[in-house]
């Protein structure tokens, strides 16, 4: 994950970008609280998404209180005060890190190596802390992060849609943990499912070029020299965010609905359009 | 929610006509058709339901004269009911079928795998392709839809199936948003008459001003 899932600020009212960002910050400040300021370099546009979608559906509307931003002291901004969806959500930003790290080490050959090996201990220890509080959470995550490295690893031919199933069964875990609606879980679950695979096909196609070099996996690899590779990129892309839109006109979402779809019908389709301008095929034109 | 008037997403005191497009824009997004072979169909037929009873509700509720526009309306959701799922044949695959219409879904695969490659007949590759379609697996649904239409270019089901991947495929989902054009609608941004005459006696209005004429009579 990281941070494709974003807004397309062009298209939003000012009323809700404001909303929005006022989501983030409150992440950015219960991260700081609960683990350190450092940790708030753990934050993402992909998990304010889920906090996003997981208030959306929450009964009450969320208490907002104005609070001052330490690192910009001049601006207020509207946060929220649902500290239990709050926490999850960042022990869940520590937990994917902390996995992420891991797998950097592992990746990397340069300088780089070295950044992340120091950075480690720090953020194991913040790790612990997580995993003690959300173990839901470390056993999704794990499980996938295993799961990928098995079928990266493994000699045959892997498909698209078997690379990106570890990534994609992540999410929607994720996505329904905690819920108890039955038909919120089915929606939430195919939601993730379908937004965890559009990240991980859009990660490889944004890494393509560089892992190929790198003789690393990617689910793409198979296909570099064809000619028609960003058409057959787009159609799958988009094909994906098709049935994210499908789950998403279910939900039954009590606020939020503009900002959501914002992201899903504009912010998702901005990102592919910036990956796919790599290969040539797609404009990279901004609205006017 | 059980205001019908929120679940079709209008204020009260819309008018018919409002209401009206409300019902065919919904029906329309959640008809049978584009949710075909996705775990969520069910899920949307019940929506379709709902939707359904909270337009015949509001209807119900106002004059006769203004309710006679259902015919045309109702088009859209007329069938949606009528069939079952897997309402349209009985094949070779029906044990397969019922195991999928209960729901499971890994089940149904083990099945098909065990049928052997020679004996796949295009049946096989739709129902191969719906399994890979619930399972989220949509580039291999893709190409089993299109193997199964190959070999049964006349096939309804078949070819509804790849269809509705396909229109995704090319971007076709945008169309199903339409609350984004809610608020817009209902402060009405569009021109009619009332608003050409008003823009022209403006623009003689500021004529007449600076001592000329736009229209001579007043």
């Amino acid at each position: 994950m990281t941070g494709y899932i974003r807004i397309n600020k062009a298209e939003l009212k000012v009323k809700e970008y404001e909303t929005y960002k006022g989501l983030y910050c409150s992440l950015c400040k219960n991260l700081g609280r609960r683990y350190t300021p450092l940790a708030q370099l753990f934050l993402s546009y992909d998990l304010a998404f889920l906090l996003l979608l997981r208030l959306s559906l929450a009964d009450n509307c969320p208490e907002i209180v104005k609070k001052r931003c330490s690192y910009n002291p001049t601006v207020k901004c509207a946060c929220v005060k649902e500290e239990n969806i709050l926490n999850s959500v960042s022990d869940l930003a520590i937990i994917i890190s902390f996995f992420k790290i891991k797998d950097n080490i592992q990746d990397e050959h340069s300088i780089k190596k070295l950044a992340y090996i120091l950075f480690l201990p720090i953020v194991a220890c913040m790790y612990r802390k997580a995993r003690k509080n959300a173990p839901g959470f470390d056993k999704i995550v794990s499980d996938s992060v295993a799961r990928q490295r098995a079928l990266e690893t493994q000699s045959d031919a892997v498909c698209v849609d078997a690379a990106a199933e570890p990534s994609a069964f992540a999410l929607s875990k994720i996505f329904s943990h905690n819920l108890s609606d039955t038909e919120q879980i089915e929606l939430m679950s195919r939601l993730g499912y379908m937004l965890g695979r559009w990240v991980y096909l859009i990660d490889a196609a944004d890494d393509l070029h560089e892992d190929c070099e790198n003789d690393n996996f990617n689910a793409f690899a198979p296909e570099i020299n064809s000619p028609d590779l960003c058409s057959s990129l787009e159609r799958i892309l988009e094909t994906t965010v098709g049935e994210i839109s499908l789950a998403f006109e279910l939900l039954p979402v009590k606020r939020y609905r503009n900002i959501i779809s914002n992201i899903i019908y504009d912010g998702l389709n901005q990102a592919q359009n910036k990956v796919l301008s790599k290969y040539g095929g797609v404009s990279n034109e901004q609205p006017l | 929610m059980s205001n019908p008037y929120e679940i079709l997403g209008v204020p009260e005191n819309a008018s018919i006509e409002q209401v009206r497009q409300a019902y065919k824009d919904l029906t329309r997004k959640f008809s049978k058709e584009k949710y075909e072979g996705n775990p969520l169909s069910e899920m949307a037929q019940r929506r379709m339901k709902e939707i359904d009873d909270a337009y015949d509700e509001i209807i119900a509720g106002r004059s006769i004269y203004e309710a006679t526009g259902r015919q045309s309306a109702g088009a859209y959701g007329a069938d949606h009911f009528s069939q079952n799922e897997f309402g349209y044949s009985k094949s070779e695959f029906t044990y397969i079928r019922d195991t999928l219409n209960s729901g499971r879904i890994n089940d149904a695969e083990t099945l098909l795998d065990g049928i052997p490659p020679n004996a796949r007949t295009a049946e096989w590759f739709f129902l191969k392709g719906f399994v890979q379609h619930r399972k989220g697996w949509m580039e291999e649904a893709y190409k089993n839809y299109e193997m199964a239409v190959r070999m049964e270019p006349n096939n309804r089901e078949y070819a509804a199936a790849l269809n509705n991947v396909y229109s995704s495929r090319s971007g076709g989902y945008k169309t199903a948003r339409t609350h984004k054009h809610d608020a817009d609608c209902l402060g009405c941004n569009c021109c009619d008459p009332c608003d050409i005459c008003t823009g022209l006696i403006c623009a003689d209005c500021c004529c007449e001003c600076f001592g000329g004429d736009l229209i001579s009579c007043c």
